[in-house]
Formats: structure tokens, sequence, C-alpha cells
């Protein structure tokens, strides 16, 4: 029984000491570099840095949360869909030049994490005008069309400044709101005027592959040449096949920069945009095209940013309090409960070691709230060690030797100790559901912290005290009780 | 030995006070969620030297930015709220004002909808699952209590006790200092109810063990087992409430509330599993008695 013990605490100091070199390398390699002043040996081993994972909260940054407006795609496209939106956002934000953004499709969102960035209106920017390019036919309900082309006569003629310029580029939201009154009053259903008489085809900037500017060999007119990937290529000769003599419109952001007669079947997945694009113009838009035409349109609904300096704050001052909490329970625990309490404080100690490593390894986010989680963790993991010397102290209140009274100690606090435990757990991971990074990285720290503490408290604080069985200290009754 | 139960009318009566307060608090005022719950937008603008509270009211003013509020936070920093979500809502604010921007948030009224339920389901699957175990901890107890008894008075205390009463205080701090009820809040209410469970259930699994044991009066084991676990219920609470106090005054401005609701649920839960537990379980069982 002793023998297993002593083995048991002998491994657990040796892991402690081993993880503690893996949660504060710099500490240990400073240690090295003294000795290899102080002494005649020179070692060039050092122990490997690795970082923890720091959340946005700790280390500033912008967290961005998008909608995909998916109504216009096909159920079984949806998934297909997003991943490309991702890597298009994941490409763009790669651009930016900080540490290792994230970019995470949840169902028909978009998660874009930005460690580090300065300017976050600068950043949504960059991300959310990314152009969306789409191709449209004309309609085939030929009463709609005419009754377009009716109210747009009506309008024009309501306003000039409309009537004289193309009624594709200008959008219903571009109307200031007098001049929505000025049509209210003079035309019926003016609206109608504003409506699109072409329809969307399944091909969109989702199936570019590139875009390039070219001058027209006849005009000398600056265009941007669009090649496809092949389901895109596939696309545009069916539609092209299906249209001769019909006009193509080319869409950009829902804005019409090109309507063109489509005169033969076009088989290779190469077309051009012209439009009355100068040479800046194309340059921009082959550029945006190049980089990515979003394959869906998003909305940005939620956001938040952290400045660096905030999270530089929150992570010392939380740091701080840790160090603070876990100092003053192992004064009152070695106050306490004297020896015994020194013991559960030297297992608390290695409980510590070895759940910060355990965030190394699994690469656990920390955020503010892991952090609380963790610091709660270290007030529960005591708990364990308060009920079974609790019932220790019973025990041997009721005459029971020493052995016996540890015996009895550990198996009738187990119960309890489990419950515990077993509820928090419970609750930690129900916790899950709620998706905000507060809630899962409190419920995860939360769940490893509990999971490792009961182990310390029922096998190392064990071993611990029965490693003193036999020896000159368990006969001093007093440090015990 | 200390004689806990010869005040249990007394506890039950506080409690209950306690319990009545929160709940007409929570009618009357009602929940000031916050964004994350509710949708809107917050700044923290942090400034070198602070100006008054009046001046950045004024200076906001201008904008139309509909509902806004303007709350001092730690020695030198403006929070300001807004319903307004539009994704120019910082740029606009921070164009009026001189300081600098350490922290924004903004949540879309669809997300916020949605947050307020998940974290409603949340609530209650935990809740639930939480009840299945302690009604699978307490099964095959026997003597003067059921075991559905023991389960259903420590889940009974532990939600509409503690939880309540913290509800309650979140509602009247929210009314009238502006503190939003948010998620971290309702986190700390689950990790409450746990907590609270967790240790009346150590208290009546002594009563349980007691009973099995030792012959006397119903009241007597329950007043004895009160006593062998005290020290237990008073040690746990103590360092638990040693690492929150910490966190709670050096751990920064943004874990303040939650950490603060943690600790009302400590203390409200080592009391209630000390004081009130017991008592509705001997009132329950007097009740039984007179009812032969």
């Amino acid at each position: 029984m002793k023998g297993k013990s002593i083995i048991i605490t002998t491994v657990a100091l040796v892991v402690a000491i081993l993880a503690a070199t893996y949660v504060h390398p710099g500490f240990f390699n400073e240690k090295i570099e003294r000795l290899n002043e102080a002494t005649p040996f020179e070692t060039e081993r050092r122990f490997r840095e690795v970082d923890f994972e720091l959340g946005l909260d700790l280390r500033g940054g912008a967290h961005l949360l998008y909608q995909a407006d998916l109504s216009d795609v096909d159920e079984a496209e949806h998934a297909n869909r997003m991943r490309a939106l991702r890597d298009l956002i994941e490409r763009r934000v790669d651009h930016f030049g900080i540490g290792e953004p994230l970019v995470q499709v949840r169902g028909d969102r978009l998660v874009v994490e930005l460690p580090g960035v300065r300017d976050q209106e600068e950043a949504i920017e960059q991300i959310g005008e990314t152009p969306f390019l789409e191709f449209r036919i004309s309609d085939d309900d030929e009463e709609r069309l005419s009754n377009i082309e009716e109210k747009r006569m009506e309008v024009g003629s309501a306003i000039d400044r409309l009537f004289r310029e193309n009624f594709e580029t200008i959008l219903i939201e571009d109307l200031t709101d007098e001049e929505k009154e000025i049509l209210e009053e003079e035309v019926e259903n003016w609206e109608l005027a504003f409506e699109n008489e072409f329809v969307p085809t399944e091909l969109t900037g989702r199936f570019l592959q590139g875009a390039q500017v070219r001058f027209d060999q006849m005009s000398g007119r600056p265009a941007v040449s669009l090649r496809f990937d092949s389901e895109g290529a596939e696309l545009l000769q069916e539609i092209t096949a299906q249209n001769i003599e019909e006009p193509l419109a080319t869409y950009l952001d829902g804005r019409q920069i090109q309507v063109a007669t489509i005169r033969e079947e076009i088989p290779r997945g190469e077309a051009q945009i012209s439009g009355n694009l100068d040479v800046q113009e194309a340059q921009k838009l082959a550029r945006d095209l190049e980089i990515g035409a979003l394959p869906v349109p998003i909305e940005l609904i939620s956001q938040r940013a952290i400045g660096p300096a905030l999270g530089q704050r929150s992570l010392e001052k939380s740091v701080t309090a840790g160090i603070i909490g876990l100092v003053s329970v192992v004064v009152f625990m070695c106050f306490y409960y004297k020896f015994l309490g020194l013991l559960a404080s030297l297992s608390l100690l290695i409980y510590v070691v070895l759940v910060l490593s355990a965030f190394k390894l699994l690469g656990v986010t920390l955020t503010l709230s892991g952090i609380a989680g963790f610091v709660l963790s270290i007030g529960m993991a005591i708990d364990a060690n308060i009920l079974i010397f609790s019932r220790m102290r019973e025990e041997l209140a009721d005459g029971k030797d020493f052995p016996r009274a540890i015996e009895d100690g550990f198996s009738r606090a187990w119960p309890s100790i489990r419950d515990g435990n077993l509820t928090t757990i419970v609750v930690a991971f129900i916790l899950f559901f709620v998706a905000t990074s507060f809630v899962q990285g409190f419920a995860t720290v939360l769940i490893i912290g509990i999971s490792i503490s009961m182990f310390m408290a029922m096998i190392i604080t064990r071993s611990l005290i029965e490693s003193f069985l036999g020896t000159k200290l368990e006969e001093i009754k007093k440090i015990w009780i | 030995m200390i004689n806990f139960t010869e005040y249990k009318e007394k506890y039950l009566a506080v409690s209950g006070a306690l319990v009545l307060f929160s709940v007409l608090a929570i009618v009357i005022f009602g929940f000031n969620f916050g964004i994350e719950l509710a949708g809107g937008s917050i700044v923290e603008v942090e400034y070198e030297e602070r100006p008054p509270i009046e001046e950045v009211r004024e200076s906001l003013s201008g904008l139309g930015l509909g509902e806004l509020q303007v709350q001092e936070m730690d020695e030198s920093a403006f929070l300001i709220r807004t319903t307004e979500t539009d994704e120019e809502v910082f740029a606009q604010i921070m164009s009026v004002l001189e300081g600098e921007q350490r922290y924004s948030e903004s949540v879309g009224p669809t997300v916020g909808r949605e947050l307020r339920n998940t974290t409603l389901i949340a609530m209650l699957l935990a809740s639930l699952l939480v009840i299945i175990y302690i009604a699978f901890a307490f099964s095959g107890a026997s003597g003067p209590v059921s075991s559905w008894q023991y389960g259903a008075t420590a889940t009974a205390i532990a939600f509409l006790h503690d939880v309540l009463i913290i509800v309650g205080i979140f509602v009247v701090l929210g009314h009238f200092r502006g503190v939003p009820f948010t998620i971290p809040i309702a986190v700390a209410l689950l990790t409450t109810l746990g907590y609270s469970l967790n240790d009346t259930v150590v208290i009546f699994d002594r009563i349980r063990e007691n009973l099995e044991r030792a012959s006397g009066k119903f009241e007597e084991i329950v007043n004895q087992s009160l006593n062998e676990t005290l020290t237990r219920s008073i040690n746990t609470s103590l360092t638990t409430l040693l690492v929150l106090l910490a966190v709670l005054f050096f751990g920064g401005e943004t874990l303040f509330y939650f950490i603060l609701a943690l600790v009302f649920g400590v203390l409200l839960g080592t009391y209630s599993s000390i004081f009130v537990a017991s008592s509705l379980l001997l009132k329950w069982r007097e009740r039984l008695d007179k009812a032969n």
C-alpha cells in the first residue's frame, strides 16, 4: 500500500515538474543559462516555448458575425456555398497581414475573428465590400416586362433627372425621401419601375477563376475578361446556347454594369465585361474579382472589438487575481488543516500545473471567462480535499487509527465528491449550446478543471498522505488534526 | 452542538420574504437585458482625462442615435449604449468624442433574440438534467423522509430560493443602477444551481447516513448532521469565496458582475443549505405527522 503510494507520489511530482517546464519554459531556460554561466558545463538544449492560445478578449482584436443570404440558393447547395464563402473571406483576411485570423462557418453564418486588428471599420469594409457578381437574362414574362416598361415611362417623365439616367443603374435605395414623395404623388405603383426586367441565372461570381484587364481589339477600350471554372463554363454555355440574340446582363452588387447581346454559344467559360469602364475602374474591378467575388451576399449582424490595451490589462489583472486567490487558499488550508492542508496545497499546485499544460496541449483558447472558470475550479478542487479531511478528522476523533481513518475518510467522502462534480460537469456540457465565446470558454475550462481535480483529490492527495504512513510524522498527532 | 433547527420558522420566514421581494421586483421592474440578449451596441471610450458626463451626453445627442445611455466606468472611461446596430454606429460615436475606443460590441436584433432563446433552453435543459441526477442520487433512501422528498426539497431550495433571489438582486440592480442582465449572469445562475444543490446534497447525505445508524428524534438527527457537516460547508464556501473575491477585487471591470453573481450564489447556497433546506424538510415532516 505504502510502496504504491510512494511510486504514485514520485511519478506525480516528476510529471508536474515536466509539465511546469512546458507551461512556463522561459523560467527554466533562464535557469539553464545561469547554470551555463556559473558552471564549466555548457548545453545548447532549451525547453521548447509554446504559447497559450489567447482569446480575443485577452489579446485584442475584432470578432465579426455575418449572416449569409441563402434564400436564392438550392438547399443542397448551402454547405458548398458556405464553404466557398469561407475560403474566399479567408483569402481576403489573409491579405490584412495579421496573426492567425479565424474564419468559421456556423450553419448559414460566418464567424470572422481578427486578432490584433487595429482598425475594425477598415477590416469590415474590406471584407464586406467585395463585389457580388451575377449574370441575368431577360424575363420570359412578357406582361410583367411591359408593365415595368410602362411605369418607367411614367416615372421617367415625373422626374426628369431619372429619365436621363439609365434605369438599370439606379436602385430604389438611391432615391431620396423627397424624390420618393414626388413619385408617390405622381405615379401609381411607382415601385414597379425599379423592378428588374432581368431574372437571375445560376451563374455567379462563385464560379469565377480569374479576371484580367484587357483592351478591346476593335475599340481599344478597357474591358475585364473573366475565366470560369468547369462548372461555371458549363452554365455559361447552357445560358448562352438557350438565349442567342437575347441580352445577357452583368450585375455587380445588384447594380447593372453591362448588357450585351448574346451572339453565339460561349463554350470555353470565358466572358468579357466592357461596360463603360475607364482604365482605373477596370483595374479595380479585375482586382476585386480576382481576390474574389462573394459566392453569396452577406450581412454583418454582430461585431465586437477589443482594444489591445484593454486585452493586455484584462490578462494581467486576471492572472494577478488568480495568483492572489491561489495563495489565499493555500494559506487558509495550511492554517486550518496544518500538515494535511500543506499536502492538499501541494496537490493543488500540481493541479494548477497539470490544468495549464492541458490547456496548452489541447490548444484550448483561453478567454477572460475561461480564466474565471479556472480560478473558480481552484476553489472547487479544494472542496474535495475539505470533504475528505473533515471526514478523516471525524474518524480519528472516533478513535480509529490513522490508516483506517484515511481509508474511511476517502471512501465516505467519495459519493459527495462524485455527485457534486458530476452535476457541475453536466451543467458545463449544456452550456455549450449557448454559442458565445464567453460561455464556451467558461464551460471548457470548467470541464477540464473538474475532471483533473477529481483525479487529483482521490489519487494524488491520498498517495501524498499515505507516503507518510509509518514515518515519524505519523506519530505527531498534533500536526494532522 | 449548535441547535440549528430551533428557529426554523424564522429562517423560513426570512427566506420567504426574500423570495417574495424577488418575484415582485421581477414582475414590477422587469429585466434590463444586456445587448447580447436584447440587441444593440455598446462602446467603451477611455480618456486620459475624463470630461464631465453631461458634455459627452451633449455631444452624442446631436447624432440622432435613438435611445442612448451614457454611464461612467472605472476611473477613466464611459460606457455608451444604444439600440442602434448599424455598422457605422461606432464611427459615428467616435467622430464626436475625444477619447479612445477600447471596447465595442454590436448585436443585431435577430442574434439577440436567438441568444435569449438558446440561453433559456440551455438553462431549462441543465435544470432538468440536474433534477434527474438528484432524483437518482436520492433513490433508495428510506426512513421518515422518502427519497423524492429529499430531492424535491434540495431542488426547490436551489431553484426557488437561491436562483430566484439572485435574479431578484440583478433585476433591482438593473432598474436602479443600470446593470444589464447578461449571459454571464445566466451562466452564474447555472453554476450557483449546481453549487447549491451540491451543498444541500452533502448535508442530506449525512442525514440519511445518520438515520441508518443512530436512533432518536428526526429533528435531533437533522441537527446532529448539520453540526457534523458545518465545518465542511463553511470551509468550502470560504475557499470558493477567497478565489472569487480575489477576482472580484483584482480581476478587472469586465468580469465584475459575473463574479458578483457567483459570490451571491455561494453565500445564498451555503445559507440555504444549512438553514433553509433542513428547516423545510422538518416542516414538511411535521405537516405529514399532523395529517396522520
